[in-house]
């Protein structure tokens, strides 16, 4: 895993001197300083004996499935406005980790999604995305 | 007696109803927010940070300070109630902090903190108050070389303090500073690394990259680890401390407060290093040190005296310099630059009320830490029984919020999430997350300088070695990445012990 990083560090500070040639030396010369360090940072970690990696248990697949459900929650943010992809997002959420809640879920949703629009959006005049509500 | 009026000075901006009202906001939010499982005080900072959109930069400032404070103490709580630090620098305090709630002894434990925190937290304002205005008015007669020789000795310490690997801690620095670099160049106006995005040609936003890198991270991590919190009752037995304990207590506190300081200031990883030293400092002491890791009250006192007072030491550096001493103090850069304020030696000169009034502002931030911290326990207690099954969505939709509050794009939500999963790429690896920080938010100053200093010198690169303080600067640097290599090497035949960092 190291070593991948590593090679990706690699491919980064080689790739950044060929910009610098494209650009006046100014704006560039930084860039090339900076790579030519990653590179060598990089070779420090390449030729190091890498260190034990931490026993790692748990839910890896949980991770996934709420980068997905983030990554929903993105798409749909200005879509459907800030308080149905927030109530959605949560109750999917909350749905996954407390499996055991059923009706509670989209109770607890509401009333948080209900809490930070209060707070943020009238409270504190944060503008919010108002979507298929729309009309605020 | 010009520092005392100057004081003086910002006790009456403090004082305003508005601005104390600020302060207690920001103690308050900043020790609920501190306390929650699953996210530490950089995390803290940075996802209460949109709440400061138009306010007054002095009111910023104060709301900040109290947030600083309040989510440094926050971390301390769940140390000692639950075995989870929720910083780095608390972790020693585990040790000996649990051991005294699983004695029932919770109560004293907790009140310790506060008072250590609160003693040792106002010693270190006062050497705040003492050494920012001179240290300013050395650091006016920098050049742009001596500038950027002063970054890189902050980054290259704290690349030699933090973490577990120098490189490592390198990689993210470098991480950090690349990051910096995107968008158009401020002196040519060419675009760098925007991939052809128009969204990134203004260069990444600060809030984007925290929340990414703290907030979103640090909920991934929790979720995959699985770290749900044994919900079981926490017996906190009675909210006070015996003279004894106290007088006991006393001398750990104070020479926590000064080690804490001493090491706050130099720039670096600050509060855990002090933390660490300052324990074993009262081992070393110690009539009993095998004591220690069973309930000995010194060992919560001493730590949690010692980090308080390196994160105020930590503001020197920040205030006086325009360098922040740590990852959280990097925050803080972030956000006053926000507020538009460039702390630096012409912060004293230029924009008093906004210095000094942070100054004052953190005096009475610790009394308000100890006002409030011994009676709100109780909520506290409860606030850790909230389910992160509720608590971890939060925290996202919260950053949602954050990010789009600021140029109210999806791009940046995007962006967050890549900065999400970088995060915790980075975490599950050991690269410090806060050399990244640290090196984000100098990146543009650190270039700048770079530059200037070169265009000064017509290219010539022996600008940097020319002056004394530079060349010593630069060595210092250098220093402090190879000599734990070495040492390592030197070592090399006995395992290393050391906490997680």
């Amino acid at each position: 895993m190291l070593l991948a990083l590593a090679a990706a560090f690699w491919r980064g500070a080689y790739r950044m001197p060929a910009y610098g040639i494209t650009d006046p030396v100014g704006p560039a010369g930084f860039p090339i300083l900076l790579a030519g360090a990653l590179g060598l940072t990089a070779g420090v970690l390449i030729v190091r004996p890498r260190a034990e990696e931490r026993a790692q248990r748990g839910r890896p697949l949980h991770m996934v499935i709420v980068f997905g459900l983030l990554t929903g929650y993105i798409l749909l943010f200005e879509r459907l406005g800030f308080l149905l992809s927030t109530v959605l997002f949560l109750s999917s959420s909350i749905a996954l980790f407390a499996p055991g809640w059923r009706w509670r879920v989209p109770l607890f949703a509401i009333v948080l999604t209900s809490l930070l629009q209060l707070l943020f959006g009238y409270a504190l005049g944060i503008s919010l995305p108002s979507g298929l509500l729309g009309g605020k | 007696m010009e520092t005392l009026d100057h004081l003086l000075y910002g006790l009456t901006i403090v004082l305003e109803p508005a601005n104390l009202g600020f302060l207690l906001l920001g103690t308050v939010l900043g020790t609920l927010v501190g306390v929650l499982p699953g996210i530490g005080p950089q995390g803290a900072i940075a996802l209460l940070l949109p709440l400061t959109y138009g306010m007054h930069p002095a009111s910023t400032l104060i709301f900040l300070a109290g947030l600083y404070n309040g989510a440094m103490y926050g971390g301390s709580t769940t140390s000692i109630l639950l075995n989870v630090p929720g910083e780095s620098a608390s972790v020693i305090t585990c040790l000996d902090g649990y051991e005294m709630t699983r004695q029932g002894r919770a109560g004293p434990a907790l009140v310790i903190a506060a008072v250590g925190s609160f003693i040792a937290g106002t010693l270190a304002v006062g050497g705040l108050t003492l050494i920012g205005p001179s240290l300013a008015s050395i650091a006016l007669r920098f050049g742009p070389a001596e500038y950027f020789s002063l970054m890189l000795l902050g980054l290259a310490t704290t690349a030699g303090m933090v973490g577990r690997s120098v490189a490592k801690s390198a990689a993210a620095a470098l991480l950090g500073l690349m990051f910096a670099t995107v968008g158009v160049d401020m002196s040519s106006g060419v675009p760098r690394y925007s991939l052809g995005l128009p969204a990134l040609l203004d260069g990444i936003d600060f809030l984007v990259l925290t929340l990414g890198l703290f907030a979103v991270s640090e909920v991934l991590v929790s979720l995959e680890e699985a770290r749900i919190l044994t919900q079981g009752r926490v017996r906190v037995g009675r909210l006070w401390l015996s003279l004894r304990d106290f007088l006991a207590s006393l001398g750990a506190i104070l020479r926590g407060g000064v080690i804490g300081f001493v090491i706050g200031v130099l720039p670096g990883a600050g509060p855990i290093i002090a933390s660490f030293l300052s324990y074993s400092v009262e081992k070393q002491l110690s009539r009993h040190p095998e004591r220690f890791g069973k309930g000995e009250i010194r060992g919560v006192a001493a730590p949690e005296s010692a980090n308080n007072a390196a994160a105020t030491g930590a503001l020197v550096p920040l205030l006086a310099l325009g360098i922040p001493g740590s990852g959280t103090a990097a925050l803080m850069l972030g956000a006053l630059l926000m507020a538009g304020v460039r702390p630096g030696p012409l912060l004293f000169a230029q924009h008093p009320d906004v210095a000094w009034g942070l100054i004052a502002s953190l005096y009475l931030g610790n009394l308000m830490l100890l006002a409030l911290n011994i009676p709100l326990v109780g909520v506290f207690i409860r606030i850790l029984h909230v389910p992160l099954a509720v608590m971890l969505p939060a925290i996202l939709a919260l950053s949602f919020i954050g990010v789009y509050s600021v140029n109210r794009s999806v791009f940046d939500l995007g962006l967050m999430l890549i900065f999400g999963g970088l995060g915790y790429y980075l975490r599950k690896h050991d690269y410090p997350l806060a050399s990244l920080v640290l090196a984000f938010v100098l990146g543009g100053l650190m270039e700048q300088n770079f530059r200037r200093a070169l265009m000064i010198s017509g290219g010539d690169y022996t600008i940097f070695v020319r002056s004394g303080l530079s060349a010593a600067m630069l060595a210092a640097s250098v220093a402090f990445l190879v000599l734990p290599f070495l040492v390592k090497r030197l070592r090399s035949l006995k395992p290393r012990e050391e906490g997680q960092a």
